[in-house]
């Protein structure tokens, strides 16, 4: 029994915490957040045993698998529910449970005095269930599951605050469009049940399933199988991550709570959609084909398209959203190109420095409302129009926010990849090596990309946190509680020290000074998986690391000359659209303001057509349908009318008839009566008044006095009885289930 | 068994009996939409027509059948049939009392007739029925006929509030009668009557209980279980009988004696199918569980409603005690296993259903004035309306079994079922709770003729179709009383489908 076997109950616990909360804890708010958080610390602790004796048992790549528990019956088909831990699961288990953990503390903090602060606790729970039971479970059908699970949570909490249009429209538009995506991934998964007639990893991944999938002729087209699976499962991957074209959901996502979208940016939702080619990536690279180079593609136009957008944003939180955007481009690109290890790398070095970045940026917007809600207050004027998310009116933060200054700081240096320092660094330094060899166009687009983000990045930074104030609410902002800030500088600390477990070991001074753990951890999956042998380490090369040096300090010191150098001042308009303004190309950055354009198309397109579709039904229905039922309707009330007819002219007649047969009956039965009966009956009563006098012994003894004798304990039983009868139907039905219960028990016992 | 195959014709004469109930329902209906005011009133004048054609072609389809006929889940023999003439026969009853009651409080009497004419429908398929779907169905439907005639005045909070008891109760407990259906599926494969006993014959024999044998036995005597209280229930048997006092006294009184009636005759009649084809005593060993069963609910039955019965002022309530108590009666005929018990049983049922429904009349014509239904009301009853009394008098004597009435009949056969059965404990049960009944009944009896009247005022009588139910009714109990050979030899040849020869 292997100690891995924790990993079953990692889900579990944030699950016990999502239903004590919904059924039990709903009410009492303190309860209710130590009820979460103590689920997820518990699944933390889980993990880290799983994942230290993972890496510290001699797994050397071959995954753990633990498979017991028969789960669904389809027929002659078994699911068998089970485990199935490799270095990738090992790496999220260290990476998931983490930085929800501090997500959910600094939650505590920034829901305070929420009315549905209880319910937002039970939400994440869910959501953190859903990527832990992602993460850890041996098939494809439970991935999908838990996947689906994280997508309701998604629209629920991106929704949180529904009475906001824009926030409920946020959280339709997720699920819908996520929705897309996962059309495609059930497609997948239908197909590769046919092929294979499992999901179970140890199935797929094995050599005979892949060379099975590997052969071309799927459906007489010149394609192999796994190359229409690989895309197919893409398209999840293309919802879930907002890969470019579906990526419009990410930035509207922002509508909900900071630390939601720090758990959906960071740690689980988009992540789960990069997992997912990481977690079929052997399907990918079955055979040659479109697949990967459509990956790649997708990847570095996502990853373009979203740093050229974010540096026409304003709102803080929607310039981390176009960033988050575009990392997971770099990541599926990364992973396009085969550069599976360092995908992975930037995946995790991500996780913790988007949820560093988010998590500050809540920090700034907790400060600037309370602010200006204060400001409100004494000046008893209303400020309807004031958007605490906009950098504009930001400004000189720094001095009054420095712990989140801080923070904000070394999350924004990691996400530029500056130098040595930073995790942010190493795993794009990697992305940036590999691509170099195996693909330099695509090369080319990621070290542009790189430099686009450093410059936003400054922009971020300098307009946020330096200069003076450029709004009321930011001249009184003040620092937040340390339920806030201590997970901050925690996933500080971890955004700087990740990288230096990935350090190449051909890099010139600092390679080899900490052996490159990360690379053999796991690129000993890749060895020991059926896939093309994992190369070995890439020799050094200078070029990749001197474009990546220069775009990352260049993009820096360039956003740092715009913007920080001498800050904007208050009223004064993008620097950047300055400029465009003054070679007359103002409308380039109107277009990346309005994120090129995208959501208009889709609406003109998809939603106006819909409506169209419905509009068309919908005149079908009067038309047509009801038209004909209209017509049935006057049918009918012309047979009404003749029945109508036929009722006056006929059945009264009839009816007549039977009445006047009954008073004919009548008559004769009164006759009866007085002739015959009375006469029978005045017999009658003369015996009864007989037999009346006969025992009126037994009515004296037996009735008025119904207290002694064997008379007496007949009445007194049948007195309890009529207590029994207490006229609430609710007794009686637990009688009558307590005599079910008693009856079952009696004509048990002989047995 | 002679199964013969039908053809388009004899489907619809063997089903005219039902067609008949549901064109007259659909025709009362329609026209009580399409008339209005007064004339409304006429609705119940089609409707008795309805019925009276539909018992004319049961008698006559009765008296042509000798065998037995399977029309897929239906079944056509002479029971069945009789089953149905006496059911036909106490909706057209109900319908006589319940005519001068409904136009006086309500507006819609077309819908009540309709109600009642679907009742008769539903019985007369549950009288035919040998599958387990088509059981629950018309045993639901039936419920819910019965519901909703409980709740008919709906302006009265003490009707509806019946009505909600009554619903509940019987939702929950139909519930559990359907998963006692579905573990019998589960087990069995089938619901068909025949199928099952087949299958419970093969497997389930003394001497084959095996290890296969031994699982079965433990799936189906649960849903035996299930299924016994949800018949108990339809028959307002102990344990399950607690609706019954609460749904009597708020019902409208012409629903009450509906209720007390009609689905006691549906309940019989596929309790003693299901009993006979699928678990013949003395052949099985869940044969013998299911007599227990039913013996329990038999004594519980006899016990609780006639101590209970004592206590109540309200006639209503003490009826439905009483009608509580004949449920216990009737199960004996069944307990008996033979056909001299099937005969009792049906000798007794057309007992019960006729004196119940001569007592209800009288109630009515009682209560119909006096606005309430305390039995002080029967007070010098005798005075007042001397022909009532006396009717109620004979009706109550038939109920607790004195002879000369076709009561009397009715108990003397069972008990001599019984003792013939070998189970002469539950006949002396029987009998000690017959002399406890008398003395409830004694009750209203003192009330009519020994107390002095609160009123001197008459009655008037304005309800000819009241007086035509009563006096039929009653003039049968003392007909039958006189001479029982006519209608034992009528249910000797009914009995005969389930025990030939």
């Amino acid at each position: 029994m292997s100690i891995l076997n924790v990993a079953w109950l990692i889900p579990l616990f944030p699950f016990l915490a999502f239903v004590a909360i919904a059924l039990y804890a709903h009410r009492d708010q303190v309860l209710s957040h130590r009820l979460a958080v103590g689920g997820i610390a518990g699944a933390f602790l889980l993990a880290q045993i799983a994942f230290w004796a993972f890496v510290l048992g001699h797994h050397a790549g071959v995954p753990f698998q633990a498979s017991g528990i028969k789960w669904l019956f389809l027929g002659e088909q078994v699911f068998m529910l089970g485990l199935y831990i490799d270095p990738a699961t090992a790496i999220m288990l260290f990476m998931v449970p983490l930085v929800c953990l501090m997500i959910f503390i600094y939650s505590v903090g920034y829901m305070q005095g929420d009315p549905r602060y209880s319910r937002f606790f039970a939400y994440i729970s869910l959501f953190a269930t859903g990527m832990l039971g992602l993460v850890v479970f041996d098939n494809l059908l439970t991935f999908f599951i838990f996947w689906e699970i994280m997508g309701t949570c998604s629209y629920l909490l991106i929704g949180f605050w529904y009475e906001k249009p824009s926030a409920f429209a946020a959280g339709l538009k997720a699920f819908l469009v996520t929705k897309v995506g996962d059309l495609f991934f059930i497609l997948g998964l239908v197909v590769l049940y046919a092929e294979v007639g499992s999901l179970a990893y140890r199935d797929l991944f094995s050599v005979a399933t892949l060379q099975h999938l590997a052969q071309p002729g799927y459906l007489g087209l010149p394609v192999a199988p796994a190359t229409v699976i690989a895309l197919l499962l893409f398209g999840g991957t293309m919802g879930k991550s907002a890969q470019f074209p579906l990526h419009t959901w990410l930035p509207d996502a922002m509508e909900g709570p900071t630390p939601v979208s720090a758990l959906i940016h960071a740690a689980t939702m988009v992540s789960a959609g990069v997992f997912l080619v990481v977690r079929a990536y052997p399907l990918f690279t079955a055979v040659p084909g479109v697949q990967l180079p459509f990956v790649t593609v997708i990847g570095a136009v996502t990853a373009m398209l979203g740093a050229l957008i974010a540096v026409a944003q304003d709102d803080i939180k929607r310039v981390l959203a176009f960033s988050t955007i575009s990392q997971l481009g770099y990541m599926v690109a990364a992973l396009g190109t085969g550069a599976y290890v360092a995908g992975v790398f930037h995946l995790v070095t991500h996780a913790f420095f988007k949820a560093l970045l988010f998590l500050s940026s809540g920090s700034v917007l907790h400060g600037m409302e309370h602010a200006h809600h204060h400001v409100i207050g004494e000046s008893h004027t209303a400020q309807s129009a004031f958007d605490p998310n906009d950098m504009l009116s930001m400004g000189g933060l720094g001095k009054r926010m420095p712990r989140t200054a801080i923070a904000f700081l070394v999350g924004g240096l990691a996400l530029s990849g500056f130098p040595v320092f930073t995790a942010g660094f190493w795993s794009k330094d990697e992305i940036l090596a590999q691509t170099y060899v195996s693909n330099p166009p695509v090369f080319g687009v990621l070290a542009a990309a790189a430099a686009l983000t450093a410059f936003y990045t400054a922009r971020q930074l300098s307009l946020t946190f330096l200069g003076e104030p450029r709004s009321k609410a930011a001249a009184h902002a003040k620092e937040s509680g340390d339920s806030m800030t201590i997970p901050l500088l925690i996933l500080a600390g971890f955004s700087v020290v990740l990288g230096w477990v990935g350090i190449p070991e051909h890099f010139p001074l600092l390679g080899g000074l900490i052996p490159n753990w990360f690379e053999h951890f796991m690129g000993a999956s890749l060895e020991m998986g059926p896939g093309p042998a994992h190369e070995a380490a890439l020799a050094f090369a200078w070029q990749p690391l001197v474009v990546g040096l220069s775009v990352a300090l260049g993009g820096l010191g360039a956003g740092y000359l715009v913007y920080g150098r001498r800050p904007l001042q208050s009223g004064e308009p993008d620097r950047v659209l300055q400029a465009f303004r003054a070679v007359k190309m103002g409308w380039v950055y109107r277009a990346l303001q309005q994120r090129l354009y995208f959501d208009q198309l889709y609406q003109a397109t998809f939603v106006k057509g819909s409506i169209v579709l419905a509009r068309i039904a919908s005149w079908l229905d009067r038309a047509v349908i009801d038209g004909s039922v209209l017509r049935a309707a006057s049918l009918v009330r012309a047979v009404s009318g003749f029945v109508a007819w036929l009722d006056r002219v006929i059945v009264d007649a009839l009816v007549d008839l039977v009445g006047r047969g009954a008073r004919v009956t009548a008559r004769a039965l009164t006759w009866f009566d007085t002739h015959v009966v009375d006469s029978v009956v005045n017999v009658a009563s003369w015996l009864g008044r007989l037999g009346a006098m006969a025992s009126g012994f037994t009515d004296d003894a037996v009735l008025d006095n119904l207290s002694g004798g064997v008379a007496g304990l007949v009445g007194n039983l049948g007195r309890a009885l009529r207590t029994v009868q207490t006229g609430r139907v609710q007794d009686y039905l637990w009688l009558a289930l307590l005599a079910i219960l008693a009856l079952a028990i009696v004509f048990f016992i002989p047995f | 068994m002679g199964e013969l195959m039908f053809d388009p014709g004899d489907i619809f004469r063997y089903l005219l009996p039902e067609l008949i109930l549901l064109a007259t329902a659909l025709l009362v209906l329609a026209l009580d939409l399409l008339v209005s005011g007064e004339r409304k009133h006429r609705c119940t004048f089609v409707a008795m027509a309805g019925m009276i054609g539909a018992l004319a072609a049961s008698i006559v389809l009765w008296a042509g059948t000798s065998q037995t006929r399977t029309l897929a889940i239906l079944v056509f023999d002479p029971l069945a049939l009789m089953i149905k003439i006496l059911a036909i026969l106490a909706i057209l009853i109900v319908a006589l009392l319940s005519d001068d009651y409904v136009r006086a409080r309500s507006s819609a009497p077309g819908v009540f007739c309709a109600l009642l004419l679907l009742s008769g429908l539903v019985v007369s398929l549950l009288a035919s029925a040998s599958d387990l779907i088509i059981i629950f169905l018309a045993f639901d439907s039936l419920s819910i006929i019965a519901y909703v005639l409980t709740g008919f005045l709906r302006d009265e909070a003490r009707s509806i509030e019946a009505a909600l008891k009554y619903f509940l109760y019987g939702a929950t407990l139909s519930g559990v009668m359907a998963f006692g259906f579905s573990w019998i599926y589960g087990a069995v494969g089938s619901t068909h009557l025949q199928v099952i006993a087949t299958f419970v014959n093969h497997n389930l024999t003394h001497s084959a209980l095996d290890l296969v044998g031994a699982e079965l036995f433990y799936m189906i005597m649960p849903a035996l279980i299930m299924v016994g209280a949800g018949f108990a229930f339809k028959v307002a048997a102990a344990p399950f009988h607690h609706w019954a006092p609460d749904a009597y006294e708020g019902a409208p009184t012409p629903v009450s004696a509906f209720i007390s009636v009609v689905p006691k005759i549906a309940g019989f009649a596929v309790i003693a199918r299901f009993t006979f084809v699928v678990l013949p005593f003395s052949q099985t060993n869940l044969g013998e569980y299911w007599r227990a069963l039913l013996i329990v609910f038999s004594v519980l039955a006899m016990i609780v409603g006639n101590l209970a019965a004592l206590w109540q002022t309200n006639i209503k309530r003490l009826l439905a005690y009483s009608s509580i108590s004949q449920a216990g009666y009737l199960l004996i005929g069944v307990i008996a296993g033979s056909r001299r018990g099937v005969v009792a049983l049906l000798l007794y049922l057309s007992s019960y259903l006729l004196t119940n429904l001569g007592v209800f009349a009288g109630v009515i014509y009682v209560t119909r004035r006096a606005r309430s239904d305390m039995i002080e009301e029967f007070s010098g009853l005798h005075q007042r309306a001397p022909w009532v009394a006396f009717c109620l008098l004979v009706g109550l004597l038939s109920l607790a079994g004195v002879p000369p009435t076709l009561g009397f009949f009715g108990k003397f056969w069972l008990f001599s079922a019984i003792i013939e059965a070998g189970i002469p404990w539950l006949a002396i049960l029987a009998v000690l709770a017959t002399v406890v009944s008398l003395a409830y009944y004694w009750k209203i009896i003192r009330a009519m003729y020994l107390l002095s009247p609160w009123s001197q005022e008459p009655f008037p009588v304005s309800a000819p179709a009241l007086v035509v139910a009563l006096v039929l009714t009653i003039s049968s109990v003392l007909l039958g009383g006189l001479a029982p050979a006519t209608l034992l030899s009528l249910f000797e040849r009914a009995a005969g489908a389930l025990f030939p020869g």
